[in-house]
């Protein structure tokens, strides 16, 4: 993880918004990436990026000199969104590989390209479908962002051992689940 | 190492390569030899981590800056509205106990006008009964003075 420099965080908390755009600049592909992620559809996904970034601004006065600035946002940006699919959760549509197929057509030549990619969309929604919200955020952060044991504990505010246990867990439903599909091998 | 114990790093420390040189060789080591842990790997590898790292990179539209940004000066404005409406409020609140002395102070004056007043009809009505009074004394000490000829003034002199 990229650090944030002091500078743009004193300024942004004294109400700078060119600052404060910056940090946006540098966090958000992060916040929407793990964001869609969890609930699964880009109009919700935004709908959270948007909610995480009016709460990290409401609270910058509060933030910790000192601590990660990055993982005190990626932090806000999991609770938020997964406190957004518990609430949505029975309304949620998901409709997320669709509106990525719909991109991923007509965009050139390479149609065998766009259709491994949906076929892979289509899989990584199954698969996190799959997992409680806690084993999601663990596996987007580690699989899709490719964070290591250490950030994801600081992210999270949990143990290195959780994050461990809750990989092993979130892996070991996934295996099962392939394995019941039909999709593997005898073990 | 056991086949069990394989597993569960293959799920863990060696999928996300934590393990140190010995560990890693002792279970690549293991996974040659174990069929049944090699295709289990696979499995992990294939279809449960492989998809998830090839993930699409997703980024957000620019509107949703542009609703950050809007957002928050909205809030602002409001939080600026909202300290013009507090800062009167506090200057009432801070001249409520100003107007209650003034109000005190100026029922007490109405009232004390009214006593004023009172009082000095009342000397006006004595200082009047005290006069007449006078003139009644005056006039019972002038019967002396009258008796049935006159006052002897020049008028009645030729008047008569």
């Amino acid at each position: 993880m990229k650090t944030i420099p002091d500078e743009l965080i004193y300024r942004a908390t004294g109400g700078d918004m060119d600052a404060f755009e910056a940090i946006y600049r540098l966090t958000a592909g992060f916040v929407y990436a793990v964001s869609y992620r969890v609930v699964y559809s880009r109009e919700d996904a935004e709908e959270v990026t948007q909610d995480v970034f009016i709460k990290v601004y409401d609270n910058l006065k509060k933030f910790k000199e000192g601590t990660s600035f990055k993982a005190w946002i990626y932090r806000i940006a999991v609770n938020t969104a997964i406190n957004y699919y518990n609430k949505k959760k029975r309304d949620i549509t998901h409709d997320g590989d669709y509106e990525i197929a719909s991109e991923l057509y007509g965009k050139g030549p390479e149609v065998e390209e766009n259709l491994q990619a949906k076929h892979n969309e289509e899989k990584v929604e199954e698969l996190l479908s799959r997992l409680n919200p806690d084993q999601k955020a663990c596996m987007v952060l580690r699989e899709i962002e490719g964070m290591s044991y250490e950030e994801i504990a600081k992210v999270l505010n949990i143990k290195i051992n959780t994050v461990r246990t809750r990989l092993k867990r979130a892996r070991e439903a996934l295996v099962k689940y392939v394995k019941n599909k039909g999709v593997g091998y005898e073990v | 190492m056991k086949c069990k114990r394989v597993m569960e790093l293959l799920l863990t420390e060696y999928i996300d390569e934590r393990l140190n040189e010995k560990e890693n060789l002792e279970v690549k080591n293991h996974l040659e030899s174990c069929q049944g842990c090699r295709d289990y790997y696979n499995l992990i590898n294939k279809e449960v981590v492989a998809p998830l790292r090839n993930a699409r990179e997703v980024t957000p539209s620019e509107e949703v800056w542009q609703g950050i940004r809007n957002k928050i000066i909205e809030r602002k404005l409001a939080a600026q509205n909202e300290g013009i409406l507090a800062r009167i409020k506090d200057t009432l609140a801070l001249r409520k106990p100003v107007m209650a002395l003034i109000s005190v102070i100026l029922i007490l004056a109405i009232f004390s006008g009214i006593k004023i007043s009172e009082h000095a009809s009342y000397i006006t009505v004595r200082n009047y009964i005290q006069e007449k009074m006078t003139l009644v004394g005056e006039t019972e000490n002038d019967t002396e003075t009258f008796n049935g000829n006159g006052f002897g003034t020049s008028i009645e002199e030729f008047l008569l």
